[in-house]
């Protein structure tokens, strides 16, 4: 039975691992982020909800550094983003894109492997220490059965979890994933999401987590932030986000909330 | 979204070429027109400039807009069956079948005419659209893989054509002005004959619209309606092959029409297929006549020798380039993934059997050969000092070369996630070849280091222009390759329009495109090597971008690895390594595509060991090729470079077709 995530009450908030405030960015004249700002508290899974085009997948990539924002500012334990050296940032930071390349002709171990660079660099020797942090995550994500397979041969849900092996080996200490589940069936979504949340609890990392399932949210996250039409909407633990008038504002939808039968864990459907 | 404005679009488009196309055929005609008004009546029965207006400009005119409207309409057939924004008889391999085929029936069969001609072609046409299927048809024909496969039959079929016009020098210029697409006529009968075999097609067009229209929507949803997609896809492929073939047998291959027209279209808001197949023949049609008639405006009594197949490509490619960023991402599907190939455990050990195979080639070739008295046999002693000096240079300079192209098509080939590209195809080895033709024809120079100069600016020139162009999508890699394609069109017509002048350096020319290495000189050979010495270890330092590059944009740069600045300094050094290459062994040997697909096939994965390989096999190939060069018809000595193509490509397809089903 997992533990339910109320726990994660902000009684005990720790300093945020990225301090957004009034984030600006417009992608051809269209208006994608409009002020957004919250704290994302370090050592938690924070969700990131809102509805197809909020803006959500780009508050990622901005926090990734994948994409200039054009106003506003994001600190990142206390320092600008842009202040920060490429390799220094992806030693903290590992990003996992929604959209993987097939990574032909690479094996898992290999793949996992790469996630050493932010460490070694281009021409660094690759030392024992990368050995078994490669070694290590691999064993972490339960990929190692596999380790000598090729990445294109294996299933949606192995690759997910191999991606997730190189963020590891990566040893940042805050992941930001994107949409992580969108193409899995449910038995694989709940393995992933229960691997996410074991790497926070863990080691205590800082997670954050598009995801489009409310229900997968609330079960899995700490905290969870909402856009929709780029502005924050909502901000909090999954007990202040889990109302049927807040998240009715957000998919503008009417939408029920009813306790689970058996858990008592809130669940929302659309009506 | 392009396709959602007013449906007045290309008729707008149309009317304004229109215009255009008129005041250009008022300035062509008023002279001749207004000597005739002004004339008395004719006494004689003999009156040339009313014999020119109308047994050769007229008929000119009209021939002009009837092929470019065959060409638009095959260009737009072929993007309807195959769901590909890219397709054409360009594109895909049909113009340059259908050249080959030709230039074979006017070198063994001069006296063929009329329907034979057309027959010929349409063979020529279909065999190579074939094979460029069999090539892709695995990825689905997805657009880039299509126009790769394209590309490489392409340039294959334009080297077995160049071979066969330095073997029959006689013939060359008229060969080169005929198959760059001349539009000059000298009486109604091609006109006639054209239109009349338009004619018999285009019944079978309008029976294609409706149904091709449902194909559109996907070979199952099709079906779902009743419709037998893929016979169908196949008859309307039959029918664009045809109709490119009749123009090519009457006037020579014009390149990009069927491309540009329907793109045009397209873009200008033709979106059904009924209608994009009616305006892409109608643009088409005033696209070459204003080409036409721009020609013989701007190249007054030159305009018969200034092939307008040539120009059309020379304008349409950059129409292409500029095109390019603008097509919606998703009307050009993204790259499959490879087919899955087995990893080898020990990769550095293949890499290691590469390079010993490779120096025992090269000792081979060193000591075995023809000897001083004619004899082939083993040199020892006197006899190797006496064949020594002659031998090394070319060895060195063939086994140096092979290294750097299959080091420069490794590079490629990881950065672009496509074992397709090479630097034939991304327009690298266009570019050197561009510019060492220019400093031969305009400045005349034509010593070792001052080619090679050229050679490296032409091919930093090229792959500047081609990152340029791919820079706006981040350098994506099907972006890299279509840019690649445009240029390599555009150098490869300019090449053809420069030759065509009937300049004797042409067939020189010619003879050092087909990569002759028994003239490489002692210099240059140790520069060649020089060059793989120092490129082969510069790329083992950097392997480790060439491992996480592949992955795309956002996991690379999550990593810390500076994306844009990797990229640029692995594309910098194939270029450096093409422009070191081409002058020793020509652009057409195809190593660059071969060697890293061996290394491949071989399951020589990690890139330590890959680049290795690559550069190892590709020294391996060209040194076998040398040997066989030289010994298959001694005393004649065949060109390195063209003897690797015409073993290589053929054992390259073998390679792509033999993979296992996935």
């Amino acid at each position: 039975m997992p533990s339910l995530a109320v726990a994660a009450s902000p009684r005990t908030r720790p300093a945020p691992a990225f301090a957004v405030r009034d984030l600006r960015l417009a992608i051809g004249g269209r208006t994608i982020l409009d002020g957004v700002g919250f704290d994302l508290p370090a050592g938690q899974v924070t969700g990131i909800l809102g509805p197809n085009g909020s803006g959500k997948s780009t508050l990622l990539k901005v926090l990734a550094r994948q994409m200039p924002a054009d106003g506003g500012s994001v600190l990142f334990e206390g320092r600008i983003l842009e202040g920060w050296r490429s390799r220094d940032f992806a030693r903290r930071v590992g990003y996992l894109p929604q959209q993987l390349a097939p990574a032909a002709g690479l094996t898992v171990s290999e793949l996992v492997a790469l996630g050493r660079y932010p460490w070694h660099g281009a021409l660094g020797r690759f030392s024992a220490t990368d050995a078994e942090k490669a070694e290590a995550a691999r064993r972490i994500t339960g990929v190692e059965r596999f380790a000598d397979r090729l990445v294109d041969q294996l299933s949606g849900g192995e690759r997910q979890r191999v991606w997730i092996a190189m963020l590891i080996a990566q040893d940042a200490a805050c992941l930001l994933l994107d949409e992580p589940i969108s193409a899995l069936d449910v038995a694989v979504q709940i393995e992933v999401l229960d691997l996410v949340r074991r790497l926070a609890r863990e080691d205590g990392r800082t997670v954050a987590v598009v995801l489009h399932d409310i229900n997968m949210a609330a079960r899995f996250c700490d905290h969870l932030v909402a856009l929709r039409g780029g502005r924050l909407v909502a901000d909090g633990s999954v007990d202040d986000l889990v109302r049927a008038d807040l998240l009715e504002s957000i998919y503008a939808h009417p939408m029920t909330v009813i306790p689970h039968p058996e858990t008592g864990q809130r669940i929302a459907f659309p009506r | 979204m392009s396709a959602l404005r007013q449906p007045s679009g290309p008729g707008a488009l149309a009317l304004g070429l229109l215009a255009a196309t008129l005041a250009a055929g008022v300035l062509v005609l008023l002279p001749a027109v207004r000597e005739l008004a002004g004339a008395p009546p004719p006494a004689a029965a003999f009156d040339p400039g009313r014999m020119v207006l109308l047994y050769s400009t007229l008929p000119r005119l009209v021939m002009a807009l009837l092929c470019g409207a065959m060409l638009g309409l095959a260009g737009a057939l072929l993007q309807a069956a195959l769901g590909n924004p890219l397709a054409s008889p360009t594109t895909i391999g049909t113009d340059a079948g259908a050249r080959l085929a030709l230039a074979l029936a006017g070198l063994f069969a001069p006296a063929l005419y009329g329907w034979g001609r057309d027959l010929v072609a349409l063979g020529g046409a279909g065999a190579a659209t074939g094979l460029v299927f069999l090539l892709s048809h695995r990825q689905g024909f997805a657009a880039v893989s299509l126009v790769l496969a394209g590309l490489v039959v392409s340039l294959y079929a334009g080297a077995l054509a160049g071979l066969l016009t330095l073997v029959e020098d006689r013939y060359l210029a008229g060969l080169l002005i005929w198959g760059a697409g001349s539009l000059s006529q000298q009486s109604w009968d091609p006109a006639i004959g054209l239109a009349t075999r338009a004619a018999l097609l285009l019944p079978l067009v309008f029976l294609l619209v409706r149904p091709l229209q449902l194909v559109e929507l996907g070979e199952d949803a099709a079906r779902g309606l009743g419709v037998p997609a893929a016979r169908l896809r196949l008859f309307a492929i039959a029918l664009a092959v045809a109709l490119a073939a009749f123009v090519s047998a009457a006037v020579g291959v014009i390149g990009f029409v069927g491309l540009v027209a329907p793109t045009i279209a397209r873009a200008a808001g033709a979106a059904r297929v009924k209608h994009r197949l009616v305006w892409s023949a109608v643009l088409g049609g005033l696209i070459l006549l204003l080409t036409d008639l721009l020609v013989t405006l701007l190249a007054g009594p030159f305009a018969d020798f200034l092939p307008t197949g040539a120009v059309t490509a020379v304008l349409g490619s950059p129409i292409l380039l500029w095109l390019l960023p603008r097509v919606s991402r998703r009307e050009a599907p993204p790259l499959k993934p490879a087919d899955p190939e087995r990893a080898r455990r020990r990769p550095g050990r293949g890499a290691l059997a590469f390079a010993l195979l490779a120096l025992a080639a090269f000792a081979a070739a060193l000591l075995l050969g023809h000897g001083p008295g004619g004899g082939f046999g083993v040199a020892t002693g006197a006899a190797l000092d006496a064949v020594l000096p002659f031998r090394w240079p070319r060895l060195v300079g063939s086994a140096g070369a092979g290294a750097l192209l299959g080091l420069a098509g490794l590079l490629l080939q990881r950065l672009t996630a496509n074992p397709m590209a090479s630097p034939e195809v991304v327009g690298v080895s266009a570019g050197a070849t561009f510019a060492m033709v220019l400093s031969v024809f305009l400045i005349g120079v034509a010593g070792a280091a001052s080619v090679t100069a050229a050679a490296l600016l032409g091919s930093l020139a090229a792959l500047l222009l081609v990152l340029a162009v791919a820079r706006r999508s981040g350098f994506a890699p099907e972006r890299v390759l279509l840019a690649g394609l445009a240029v390599n069109a555009l150098l490869d017509a300019v090449v053809v329009v420069l030759s065509a002048t009937g300049d004797p350096r042409a067939i020189q020319l010619l003879g050092w495109l087909a990569g002759f290495t028994a003239n490489v000189s002692p210099g240059s050979a140790v520069l060649v090597a020089v060059g793989a010495g120092l490129l082969v270890p510069l790329a083992l330092l950097l392997q480790r971008w060439l491992a996480l590059l592949p992955l795309g944009f956002p996991p690379a740069a999550a990593l810390g690895v500076p994306v844009p600045a990797a990229r640029a300094t692995l594309l910098a050094m194939s270029g450096l390594a093409v422009a070191l290459a081409t002058p020793v062994i020509g652009p057409l040997s195809f190593v660059g595509l071969m060697a890293p697909n061996i290394v491949r096939r071989l399951g020589i994965q990690a890139a330590g060991a890959a680049i290795l390989a690559s550069a190892a096999c590709g020294a391996l190939v060209l040194l076998v090729a040398d040997i066989a060069a030289n010994a298959l018809a001694y005393p004649l000595q065949l060109p390195t470079g063209l003897v690797a193509s015409l073993v290589g490509a053929p054992f390259l397809l073998w390679l792509l077709q033999s993979r296992k089903a996935a």
